[in-house]
């Protein structure tokens, strides 16, 4: 298969960035979409040229690196899907791919198409843990936990982080990530000792890196590699009315 | 650069992303509810009595003295509140991508994104002009007055009529409608999930039921202006 490629070049932080066109060929339909751009990195070292920067670890879709605008949509067409996984069959032979950045003003780009979206992992740090001795493994029917309640907890712990949900939402909410970090811990027992102080400093952190607004436009779930529900930022609003109402800033500040 | 998770402020306000969202769901359901009486007291026209249930009913309105003078004191505090917030809301959301993209587009799936979600600001807007001008029409436009049973009261009747007549004014406020079907087919479900009412079950539900009751509503709205210019007889 042969492809065009429009990619946006950026050389730093604080420099201008620009697209760049690129035509890529003899490409298998069965290869990701990664290992196209190798491909076309590769000819660019043989020319001497700096090759695209971009973002992956896994290439198995489970580690939440990889992750480019690709002609408009995050992580590409194809849904419940990461960049990695993404093959180019999916493309129609000889097509123009637009190929951006995510681009939040909380994921400023590095380099090309890296971003860095460490914003992301500070609202981790900011509360999405439970504070216990972790010695060795409790029995896992030691607290007993319903099945439905123990499959949707699982389907919010399934985030990879990736941030998928940031790029496709038009305001660059987090609201999607956050809601199902925050979901993971208020759905078990384990999370409930420090569920306001949770869900309040988790908030804060999400406004304070500098994220939009939650409209509701769902195009977050479209995104997502792993299909997690909107229902998800309706638990963290629940949890949030809670905190706020049951007075979480005292409970918060002990 | 951004500060680390030690200097967040633990403190729970509702002037955060979530905050302001639970203020546009809250006032934006209470909006919905009063259009809904709004729209039933204006089906009235539709009596056929030569705007006599529909004169009663203002004239009853007006009966309530101070207590009415609240409710249009709350009625605009409501409308208010959420025109701010909105604002604010809208501005942040700018900031939290300066870089636009070159190419955007839905991914399908269980998106929810249309145009009515993309235009909320847009139709918002149009729906913040078209609001001052009907109240100044209507509510405080000429005071022609009727007796019905023996009591003097206003004829709103032939003055909603009369400028009904109006083609630039029947037209106008029927396409304003199209705008409210719209802000309506996003804003019900999205006021719900904004306040974190939904969950797996209820979420396709409150969607399906905020199209039915945008159209509804908002069609009531439509069709009472261009029925009443091209079927209802000018009082005598």
């Amino acid at each position: 298969m042969k492809f065009r490629l429009k990619i946006w070049r950026q050389a730093g932080p604080d420099q201008p960035g620009r697209f760049e066109e690129y035509t890529v060929d003899n490409i298998s339909p069965d290869m990701s979409f990664l290992e196209m751009l190798d491909e076309l990195n590769e000819e660019l070292v043989r020319q001497d040229k700096d090759p695209i920067a971009f973002d992956s670890d896994c290439r198995e879709g489970i580690c939440g690196a990889c992750g480019l605008m690709i002609n408009g949509m995050a992580h590409g067409p194809k849904l419940g899907c990461t960049t990695c996984e993404l093959r180019m069959r999916e493309f129609p032979d000889g097509s123009l791919i637009t190929v951006e950045p995510f681009r939040a003003d909380a994921f400023p780009v590095i380099k090309d198409l890296v971003v860095d979206r460490s914003a992301l992992d500070r609202i981790i740090a900011a509360g999405g843990y439970i504070s216990v001795n972790t010695g060795s493994a409790p029995d896992a029917n030691a607290i007993p936990i319903p099945k439905e309640i123990a499959e949707e907890a699982m389907d919010a712990a399934a985030c990879i982080g990736c941030g998928a949900c940031v790029a496709a939402c038009p305001n660059a909410s987090a609201a999607l990530f956050t809601g199902a970090k925050i979901s993971q811990l208020a759905l078990l027992p384990q999370g409930h000792p420090e569920r306001e102080r949770r869900v309040i400093s988790m908030v804060n952190q999400m406004d304070i890196e500098g994220f939009g607004n939650c409209s509701n436009h769902g195009e977050c779930e479209a995104a997502c590699p792993k299909g997690i529900s909107i229902v998800n930022i309706a638990r963290m609003r629940r949890e949030y009315i809670r905190a706020v109402r049951t007075g979480g800033q005292v409970r918060a500040s002990v | 650069m951004h500060g680390m998770a030690k200097d967040v402020t633990r403190k729970g306000t509702w002037q955060t992303s979530l905050g302001r969202k639970v203020i546009m769901g809250l006032t934006g359901i209470l909006l919905i509810g009063y259009l809904i009486i709004h729209l039933t007291a204006n089906l009235l026209v539709f009596a056929g009595d030569g705007g006599r249930l529909l004169n009663l009913y203002s004239h009853s309105l007006h009966q309530l003295g101070p207590l009415l003078f609240v409710a249009r004191i709350a009625l605009a505090a409501l409308f208010i509140f959420h025109i701010i917030t909105g604002i604010r809301v809208v501005i942040q959301n700018r900031k939290a991508r300066s870089t636009r993209y070159t190419m955007a587009a839905s991914k399908g799936g269980p998106s929810k994104m249309t145009p009515a979600s993309r235009w909320m600001a847009i139709t918002g807007l149009i729906l913040l002009f078209f609001v001052p001008w009907h109240v100044n029409m209507f509510t405080l436009g000429p005071y022609y007055e009727t007796v019905i049973d023996g009591v003097p009261m206003r004829d709103l009747y032939r003055l909603v009529v009369e400028r009904f007549k109006d083609p630039a004014i029947a037209f106008t406020y029927a396409a304003v409608m199209l705008f409210l079907c719209m802000h309506l087919a996003h804003g019900f479900w999205s006021a719900l999930q904004s306040l974190g009412a939904l969950n797996r079950r209820w979420l396709p539900v409150a969607y399906t039921v905020g199209v039915i009751l945008a159209i509804l509503v908002a069609g009531g709205f439509f069709i009472l202006p261009l029925y009443t210019y091209f079927f209802v007889p000018m009082p005598a």
